[in-house]
Parts: C-alpha cells; sequence; structure tokens
C-alpha cells in the first residue's frame, strides 16, 4: 500500500503543479496566439516568416496542439480518480474499468494525432518529409494507451471472476 | 436459472431454522440467504456435503433440474 499512497501522492503533485497551471496556461494561449501569432512560433518550432504564410494552418495547428494537451491533462484527472478508488479498497468498482478504457483510448487517439500532427506540421512549415521510425515519445503514448484498454479488459475479467468468487457458497 | 435450490423446502420439512443450518454447515446467514433464494452461481461439494449430513438428504433433494 506504501507504493500505491507514493503514486497517488505524484500524481496529486502532478496535478496541482503542472496540470492545473498549464490548463490556465493553455487557456490563456487559445486566445493570446489569435492576437499574437509570433507566439505560435513555441509550437511549431519554426521561424517567423513560414507561420506569416500560412497563418490560418498555424493557428488551426495551434488549437489542435491545445485540445490535445487539454485531453492529456484530463486523462491524468481520470487516472488521478481511479487511484482513489484502490484507496477506498475498490479495484474492480465499475467506474475503475470504465476510466482505464477510456485513459486508453484518449492516450491513444493524442498519440497518433500528435504523430499526424508532428508529421503534417514539418510538411508545411519546415517543407521537410520526415518520418520518426525509432522510439518516439507519440509511439510511447500509444503503447501506454493501449495498455491501458487492455488493463481495463484485465479488470473485466477480474471483476467477473471475484463476482463468481462472491457467489460461489 | 434452470437449477432450482429446494433448500427452503427440506428446512420446513426438517423444521430447522435457517440460522442453525448456517451454524451446522459452517457457513454464514448471508452466504444461505445467495443459495436459497437462488442467486449462487457455484456451490462447493464441501458445503453439499455439510448440508445433506445436516439435514439427512441427498443432494438431489436440495438440488433440481428445470428446464426452461
Amino acid at each position: 500500500m506504501r507504493k500505491l499512497i507514493i503514486l497517488k501522492s505524484l500524481i496529486d503533485f502532478v496535478w496541482i503543479v503542472t496540470c492545473i497551471p498549464a490548463l490556465l496556461l493553455l487557456a490563456f494561449f487559445a486566445v493570446y496566439m489569435f492576437i499574437e501569432p509570433e507566439s505560435l512560433n513555441m509550437i511549431l518550432d519554426t521561424d517567423t516568416s513560414n507561420i506569416e504564410t500560412s497563418l490560418m494552418a498555424a493557428q488551426l495547428f495551434g488549437l489542435v496542439f491545445i485540445a490535445l494537451a487539454f485531453i492529456t491533462i484530463y486523462c491524468v484527472y481520470l487516472f488521478r480518480k481511479t487511484l482513489r478508488y484502490f484507496q477506498k479498497v475498490k479495484p474492480f468498482h465499475m467506474d475503475v474499468i470504465v476510466n482505464f478504457y477510456k485513459i486508453g483510448y484518449l492516450l491513444t487517439s493524442v498519440g497518433i494525432a500528435s504523430s499526424v500532427l508532428v508529421f503534417v506540421g514539418q510538411l508545411v512549415f519546415k517543407s521537410q518529409l520526415k518520418i520518426n521510425l525509432g522510439l518516439s515519445p507519440y509511439v510511447m503514448l500509444i503503447c501506454l494507451g493501449l495498455f491501458f484498454m487492455v488493463l481495463s479488459e484485465v479488470f473485466k475479467v477480474a471483476k467477473y471472476a471475484k463476482e463468481e468468487n462472491d457467489l460461489t457458497v | 436459472m434452470s437449477i432450482i435450490v429446494n433448500l427452503d423446502l427440506i428446512l420446513a420439512q426438517r423444521g430447522m431454522k435457517s440460522n442453525e443450518l448456517a451454524e451446522l454447515v459452517g457457513i454464514t446467514t448471508a452466504n444461505l440467504s445467495i443459495l436459497k433464494t437462488g442467486k449462487a452461481k457455484a456451490i462447493r461439494f464441501s458445503t453439499l456435503e455439510a448440508i445433506c449430513k445436516a439435514l439427512d438428504c441427498q443432494p438431489s433433494d436440495i438440488l433440481e433440474y428445470v428446464e426452461d
């Protein structure tokens, strides 16, 4: 149980120190990038001239990036919520299974969307056709998402086994 | 469910109460209630043996198959 306490504390720390300020910063940035398009350089990692030529596309990329960041933060929130069930010693609650599946589905979607976004971003703003076949954070994110989905299935089987065991006299 | 548990009937015939049987068999009254109401998904041979011994009956007296 000590490991669970450490994990919950770490996730709480990340939630308070990183996620909540990030939510505010992202909301601010979603508005600011329309006022000051040069701020998009931070996300797109390119020079100003490329952004100016396709400002609409750059802003669209910025919005998609912010949406993906929001989804990732939502995953942290769901994980935090799920850990509370573990602390209450209710690991086979239906919410745990649903949350794990939701986290997995969202992380996989974010991983795929990020890969596509980076690929298209480099093509549009840097005129580079670059495919990263190595170990990229996006591939890791997809793997993590799929792992959560598998974990959800495992928990579903375990819940069924537990129910059957409880109803065996 | 197509397996019917006739424990109530046997208990009435023997004039025994549920809690007495639960005590004799060594299971909780809650578990006995699960068995009586037909909510149980399985029964251990050891439990069935203990019930048969306590009620002096055969497994077929307690369990009955009825086609759906």
